[in-house]
């Protein structure tokens, strides 16, 4: 089931903010922004096929109009901690341009490939701008591998988290997030 | 559109072609059988790459076939045979490498994912983790071989043959062991058919078979095909020991 994106910007809203389940990371919850573009759907819930021998933040696989795709869980990939509150989750299908593909990599005239995956995250998806107030953070200072995240950035109450999706499905091939 | 049968294994529900399935089976494979099989296969500790301690119950043995494999590979439950469209898209990343050799390719039915275990990987997987992961013990699939002894103690069920018809002749004959003694009135009975059998010249085992006596002859309970076997082919070496001339210099054992 689809939920509607809220929106608090109104027609001019770039980014979307997304609130992981996680616990604060240098007293900052962790919240993951995309452009709105990035967004297919979120979905309430998502019938979750599990996948033999796989790490424990790719949860499955699940059908998404006739696609099947990966269900990751950026907390755990990340490896950030996690309270464990029973409280609302969301399943947002991305999609991302994939620029990282072993087998694109040699040839720099080969064709993007359109990825999606789906991310388990909060229910605290907010429509609206990046704050102007906000740090530049260089992620090895908070602990994030560079190589997954696009961009860093702290606020007073939020560290918000560019995560580099391509990279992120591509994670086997690129030696894991550890 | 290929069937597809889909299977429990642990935590997962893979995807099996009907075709590549020669056969199922609920019960522990039969010894002859067993001591064919060098291993089994236990799906879903293969797949939680773990040792199998128990099976669960009602786990269903399915023989598999593709390419110069046949094995047998034990799975918790048979859930359900689907449909299938043939298109089928690969494993997306970042699915692990053993994941994407054993399941290579996906299939969406129903809203569902189906991952579809290709039987030809299942062996290799398993070298692969070592340890005897994924290998089902012995104790698990085969059924011990019937011992004479206690098939002796089986109950007749409706014929006088009873559960110990099931073992093949050649497996009873080889088997030397002493089996429980009948009763009396049976020793007789049994003894005056071989002896009249041996005058007519039927000696060997295909002229003096226990499934041969006449039907009713035997009214002892309990008394398998093995232990009247035993006695036949006792009464009949006897009766060959008492035509053939004693050699000199050569002592009966009896």
């Amino acid at each position: 089931m689809a939920v509607k994106k809220k929106s608090s910007a109104g027609a001019k809203a770039k980014t979307v903010s997304v609130y992981l389940n996680a616990d604060e990371l240098q007293e900052r919850r962790p919240v993951l922004l995309f452009t709105a573009g990035q967004i297919d759907e979120v979905l309430t819930e998502a019938e979750i096929q599990a996948v033999p021998f796989a790490s424990e933040y790719l949860l499955g696989l699940c059908a998404w109009r006739e696609q099947v795709l990966p269900i990751i869980d950026l907390v755990r990939f990340f490896g950030l901690s996690s309270s464990g509150k029973d409280v609302g989750e969301r399943y947002l299908v991305v999609r991302t341009v994939d620029s990282l593909s072993p087998g694109n990599a040699e040839n720099i005239h080969s064709e993007k490939v359109l990825l999606r995956c789906v991310l388990k995250v909060s229910d605290q998806i907010i429509n609206g701008d990046i704050p102007a107030d906000c740090e530049a953070v260089y992620p090895k200072q908070a602990g994030f591998p560079p190589i997954f995240v696009r961009g860093l950035f702290r606020r007073e109450k939020e560290l918000f988290i560019l995560p580099d999706i391509a990279a992120i499905i591509h994670s086997n091939s690129l030696g894991g997030a550890e | 559109m290929k069937k597809v049968c889909l299977v429990k294994g642990g935590n997962f529900v893979l995807g099996i072609e009907a075709r590549y399935i020669l056969s199922r089976r609920h019960k522990m494979l039969p010894h002859e059988t067993a001591g064919k099989e060098r291993e089994i296969f236990h799906l879903g500790s293969l797949l939680a790459r773990k040792h199998c301690e128990h099976p669960e119950p009602g786990s269903v043995f399915l023989q598999l076939h593709k390419g110069k494999n046949t094995f047998f590979l034990l799975v918790d439950q048979v859930i359900d045979e689907i449909e299938l469209p043939e298109q089928t898209t690969r494993l997306p990343p970042p699915s692990p490498e053993l994941a994407e050799q054993l399941c290579p390719q996906v299939a969406v039915c129903m809203n569902l994912v189906v991952l579809l275990l290709d039987p030809a990987q299942v062996i290799p997987v398993a070298r692969q983790l070592g340890q005897g992961i994924g290998v089902l013990a012995p104790e698990h699939w085969a059924q011990p071989p019937v011992p004479v002894d206690s098939a002796a103690r089986q109950p007749a069920k409706g014929t006088k043959n009873g559960p110990g018809t099931a073992v093949p002749n050649r497996l009873i004959r080889k088997n030397k062991k002493r089996p429980k003694s009948v009763d009396e009135e049976t020793f007789k009975r049994v003894m005056a058919w071989t002896i009249a059998q041996f005058k007519q010249g039927k000696v060997g085992t295909e002229h003096l078979a226990a499934d041969q006596l006449p039907p009713g002859l035997v009214q002892q309970e309990g008394v398998s095909d093995t232990v009247i076997q035993y006695l036949i082919d006792q009464i009949s070496l006897r009766c060959q020991e008492s035509i053939t001339p004693t050699r000199p210099g050569e002592q009966h054992g009896g």
